[in-house]
């Protein structure tokens, strides 16, 4: 056989040869006998109001979300026997997932991609729902605040860095509302970490990618 | 009913719907889907050759198929079914796009490996087998689980530091073997010193009182686990001492960054001394000492011991008794005062009861304890009954509908007698005003209904429907309803309406059965165990009886059962097992009436050979026999519900009359007809020698001549007592029939058959009445190996062991017989006088004989005793000494006490 005939049926063989197998799904965590999957993380990406942070990037993005399934899966075994889901607690979700999405007819195509209907829908947020509303039970939005404690921090946290910055310091009372939501929120997160961590002692979680040791923060 | 996507988003919400619709509607006109790939071919890489010839069995549990349309849905159903064999660490699924909208699929997976071995290498001083298990995260014969392994070294790294190895560095090695998928697992641990006490200094505030701590410490090295040990020691010490708050405190510090070195100062405030003083009764120390000794606090300490006099006091029949205490401090001393006011010691007067309506006196008085106490009534009233008493009559009202129900005692002291008056406030009745059921498809409510035990006009009992509700949940699991979930809404009030809400979900049919893991016979032997054929209905409950079953043979040491639910409602079960391949030793020391003492050494091999049987040898050496038998034990005989055991087996026994050395081999078959009965049957060959005659010799039976027996026996056992060791109602009926053929000898054959039937009625509470007939028979000329013997504590309790029927002129030695009858006839009666649970009494009388010949059997030759006996109640039977009277005026011996473990029969 001639070189050029060599080069030639190489030529022609190589785009046989050279096309490798696409990955299209994998086994991302475990939780208990329970699989979380690379497709779910995407699915998730697609449908839930989880956006990618100006400083992050995209492993830490995925990271973060595997860690929201990962949670949600937790709650969901945990609570699911306590109570029976009705459509209005799925309506909230719902509508988000539309949202997201763009509009329904978006999301309709969305879960054609990924072989669902709307019944499968229902299944890949059921755990999202009984977080959402574990989390609304556990965690009421509103947390009040002792007066002394925005006083407190008032006086030893705002206004020092005020001074130290040269910033005209605004009154207690102007200031109440903005301190009083900023440690309602730093108290949630505390109470929900370290609830979340505690509860999550009893499962056994594996993550299969991301082996790095640092995982993100727990989020909401 | 299956909804479609339309029809869910009318019920998925009020406030979207109509915004919802409209959007559905747009969407449905503007999205065409798009045109879809075709599956080619599906293929599996694996990690490793081993696992090709499962690939069938793997590709039977994707929810995909070669030529159906590609379904990203489906490829994850895919992968969770392959993770849920658990023989995965890792699962991927990739695509290949071809020409023609054609794909193919490759899951690609590296199996998990079967730990082997995990072994330590180290060059410290701690032995291996500690560290070894010290490792909890990975165990032998389980799974490798690689992401364990950094806990694993953590626990080592624990373990060597509660040793005293400050900084050990450990590594590890895992061998792989990826022809038969197993691992060894070594972890080397890198020398570390231990850390150097640099110095040990103890203060103690009252060194007077205890000078001598230091010498509870190793001064040369600081181990933490010992260190530990020490400072509980002293405290407990202290504790014994009376000084029950003492406060430890150790300042550790370290001289150096490798942390080789350290300085421990240890300062020991010993609190106050406690005394105790008991003031009208007995010191009591060792009632209260442990209250002291936990780490409680004082008052609490207090509190605890002044109820426990006062129970104590109570259950003494000292109802009115009071207790109070006082604390007075003196230096460093603390006195406690009890004191006790004992009052009257009451025994039990009259019982009665004030409102009830609901039960008459005389039941109450049936279900209570107190009243059936004579030692109560006689000597002192224990409040422990009363107590135990107020929580039956409780119960009793709740399983009759009444939950609100109050109970109180009240006693009444006349004389030395406390009556007690039960006050009771049963509230209102809560009755079953209806049953409904909702969500009940494929079953009518008149057949639910007739599943249950609760029914409409009767009691109310909240416990009675949990277990309605788990009746019915088995039942639709029985018929393949694997989904479904059942709840009650119960209304408020005392008529109760009850609205049994069930979600049927799909029936399920069973589909293809997969087993990894076993051997090819051990999975032939579960497919043929497997309850469910080919497109039956899918039954949880049978698997999980399978699962019991075949957890029961011990064939394997983990058994894992994974349900696959396919399209449409078929049930793929997935049988996971790890062969029990373990290799037993072990060494016993036992005893047993007649052989008396002997050791045991025994050795067990399962599933040899990769099968399902077990090799077992034993070795018994006592000072009445010796034995050595061989045994391959078969659970399923042929895969069939038979089990079989072969025996070989050499053994040196000794009797009042003879001993003898025998060697052989059998083969039984073991049936189980019934949970209560089986029938084995077996033929054996033996060839015995009598190495020692003390009656005459006559027919086979020659001094150091050995014969040959062959013999088949059909043995039937049927046991129905409720306690086979310490019954006090049931029957027991046994039977054997033993035929020796004349194979290898040719003068020797005989037919032998005997019986035992047991009969065991309560009387009363916890007193029974037990008889029991034994019959033996035979024909031919018996060795008197094979004869008939009786005698001494298990038979006839008139005579020594053995020692009933005709003895040798000569040597006084029993000689056996051809025939025997036996009778016994027992009560049992616990002692009331004594407070002791487990202690009975018994009286009895034994009537039979031993025969020459089956012709000589007669009712008017049986020898008598009778007599008397305590029992105490063991696990294991009852401990009994019995003294018997023989009332045959020409035996010399008429008195006997025998002594024995177990019943008489």
């Amino acid at each position: 056989m001639s070189f050029k005939i060599t080069v030639l049926i190489l030529l022609f063989l190589y785009p046989l040869v050279g096309a490798e197998p696409v990955l299209i799904d994998q086994i991302a965590a475990v939780v208990n006998d329970e699989i979380i999957t690379i497709s779910d993380i995407q699915k998730a990406i697609k449908l839930y109001p989880l956006f990618r942070d100006k400083n992050e990037n995209e492993i830490d993005f995925q990271k973060r979300v595997l860690l929201s399934l990962i949670n949600h899966k937790v709650i969901y075994h945990e609570y699911r026997d306590e109570f029976r889901l009705s459509e209005e607690d799925y309506e909230e979700v719902q509508i988000t997932v539309i949202k997201k999405a763009g509009s329904l007819g978006e999301l309709m195509i969305l879960l054609r991609h990924y072989d669902m209907d709307w019944q499968n829908l229902k299944q890949f947020i059921i755990e999202k729902v009984v977080y959402e509303k574990v989390l609304n039970d556990q965690f009421p939005t509103k947390i009040t605040i002792p007066y002394a404690e925005i006083q407190e921090f008032y006086n030893l946290e705002y206004l020092p860095v005020q001074q130290r910055l040269g910033l005209q310091a605004r009154s207690l009372i102007e200031m109440t509302p903005l301190i009083e939501k900023y440690l309602s929120k730093k108290l949630t997160d505390t109470r929900l970490k370290a609830w979340l961590k505690d509860i999550k002692t009893t499962y056994r979680i594996e993550t299969l990618i991301f082996q790095e040791k640092d995982g993100p923060e727990e989020s909401r | 009913m299956k909804k479609d996507g339309i029809a869910l988003i009318f019920d998925s919400g009020k406030g979207a719907k109509t915004l919802v619709l409209v959007l559905l509607l747009v969407s449905l006109i503007h999205s065409q889907p798009p045109p879809r790939f075709h599956i080619n071919q599906i293929i599996f890489q694996f990690n490793n050759s081993f696992e090709q010839r499962n690939i069938n069995k793997y590709k039977s549990m994707i929810n995909i198929k070669e030529g159906q349309p590609f379904s990203r849905k489906k490829i994850r159903e895919s992968l969770e079914n392959l993770f849920k064999t658990g023989s995965f660490s890792h699962i991927e699924a990739r695509t290949l796009k071809l020409p023609d909208r054609k794909i193919d699929i490759y899951f690609i997976t590296r199996h998990k490996y079967l730990i082997k071995s995990i072994s330590i290498i180290q060059s410290i001083t701690q032995k291996k087998k500690g560290i070894k298990k010290a490792i909890y995260s990975l165990n032998e014969n389980q799974y490798l689980e690689e992401s364990r392994i950094p806990l694993a070294i953590q626990e080592l790294k624990d373990f060597l530091k509660s040793r005293g190895y400050n900084n050990p560095e450990i590594q590890y090695r895992v061998k792989k073997n990826p022809r038969n998928l197993t691992a060894t697992l070594k972890f080397i641990i890198l020398s570390n010193e231990l850390t150097r006490i640099n110095r040990l200094t103890m203060t103690v505030d009252n060194p007077d009182q205890f000078p001598k701590l230091t010498g509870h410490f190793n001064t040369k090295h600081y181990i933490p686990y010992k260190f530990e040990k020490s400072l509980e020691k002293i405290r407990s010490k202290l504790k014994k001492l009376r000084y029950y708050f003492p406060e430890i405190r150790v300042q550790k510090t370290y001289l150096n960054e490798q942390n080789s070195q350290v300085d421990l100062d240890i300062s020991l405030n010993l609190g106050y001394k406690y005394i105790f003083i008991f003031q009208g009764m007995k010191q009591k120390m060792d009632m209260i000492s442990s209250i002291w000794e936990e780490k409680v606090y004082e008052k609490w300490a207090q509190n605890a011991s002044e109820t426990r006099i006062l129970n104590h006091l109570k259950n003494k029949g000292y109802l009115g008794a009071r207790v109070s205490s006082n604390i007075r401090i003196n230096n460093s001393t603390k006195f406690i005062t009890f004191t006790v006011e004992k009052s009257k010691k009451y025994s039990l007067g009259k019982i009665d009861f004030r409102g009830n309506t609901a039960f008459s006196k005389d039941r109450l008085k049936q279900v209570m304890k107190t009243d059936d106490l004579i030692y109560d009534r006689i000597f002192e009233l224990r409040s422990d009954s009363i107590s135990l008493d107020l929580e039956i009559l409780k119960l009793l009202y709740y399983f009759n509908g009444y939950p609100l129900s109050k109970i109180t005692m009240e006693p009444e002291f006349r004389r030395r007698k406390a009556d007690l008056h039960f006050i009771i406030q049963e509230g209102q009745k809560f009755i079953v005003d209806s049953i409904l059921f909702e969500g009940n498809q494929t079953f009518p409510a008149k057949r639910l209904l007739g599943i249950i035990s609760s029914r409409e006009n009767q009691a109310f009992v909240q416990q009675n429907f949990n277990r309605d509700i788990e009746k019915l949940r088995d039942f639709y699991l029985e018929n393949g309803f694997d989904d479904v979930r059942i709840d009650l809404d119960i209304s408020a009030g005392h008529n109760k309406s009850i609205l049994v809400k069930i979600n049927e979900g799909k029936p399920y049919r069973m589909w293809n059965l997969m087993i990894i893991g076993a051997s090819k016979s051990q999975s032939k032997l579960l497919r043929k165990l497997f309850p469910m054929k080919k497109n039956a209905s899918y039954n949880q409950n049978q698997i999980d009886q399978f699962r019991t079953r075949i957890e029961n043979t011990s064939i394997f040491s983990e058994v894992n059962i994974i349900k696959l639910k396919k399209d449409p409602n078929l049930m793929d079960v997935l049988v996971m097992v790890i062969p029990d391949n373990s290799r037993y030793y072990g060494f016993g020391i036992g005893w047993e009436d007649r052989k008396n003492f002997r050791g045991s050494l025994e050795y067990q091999a399962r599933n040899i050979f990769k099968s399902y049987s077990t090799l077992s040898a034993i070795l018994q050496i006592g000072f009445s026999e010796k034995r050595a038998v061989l045994s391959y034990d078969t659970p399923y005989f042929l895969r069939t519900s038979l089990s079989s055991s072969f025996k070989i087996w050499d053994e040196d026994e000794i009797y009042p009359s003879y001993k003898f050395n025998r060697y052989g081999l059998g083969e039984s078959i073991i049936k189980k007809i019934s949970p209560n009965s089986f029938v084995m049957a077996s033929m054996n060959w033996y060839r015995t020698k009598l190495t020692e005659l003390l009656v005459s010799e006559e027919g086979i039976d020659q001094l150091d001549v050995p014969f040959d027996t062959t013999a088949i026996s059909l043995f039937f056992v049927m046991e129905k007592r409720d306690d086979p060791f310490n019954p006090l109602t049931g029957d027991f009926f046994s039977s054997n029939l033993k035929i020796g053929l004349p194979l290898f000898e040719k003068d020797y054959s005989f037919f032998k058959f005997f019986w035992s039937y047991q009969k065991n009625i309560r009387l009363f509470k916890r007193s029974s009445l037990s008889f029991s007939v034994r019959n033996g028979f035979s024909a031919g000329d018996l060795s008197i190996t094979e004869r008939f013997f009786a005698g001494g504590v298990h038979s006839f309790r008139g005579t020594r062991n053995d020692h009933l029927g005709s003895l040798d002129p000569e040597t006084d030695k029993p000689r056996g017989g051809n025939a025997l009858l036996l009778f016994n006839l027992e009560a049992t009666f616990p002692i009331i006088a004594i407070p002791i649970e487990d202690l009975y009494y018994s009286v009895f009388a034994d009537f039979g004989n031993v025969f020459d010949s089956t012709r000589d059997l007669s009712l008017n030759s049986l020898e008598k005793a009778i007599g008397f006996g305590l029992k105490y109640k063991t696990p294991f039977g009852p401990l009994r000494v019995d003294l018997a009277w023989n009332l045959n005026p020409d035996i010399q011996d008429r008195f006997l006490v025998q002594i024995g473990i177990g019943n008489v029969f």
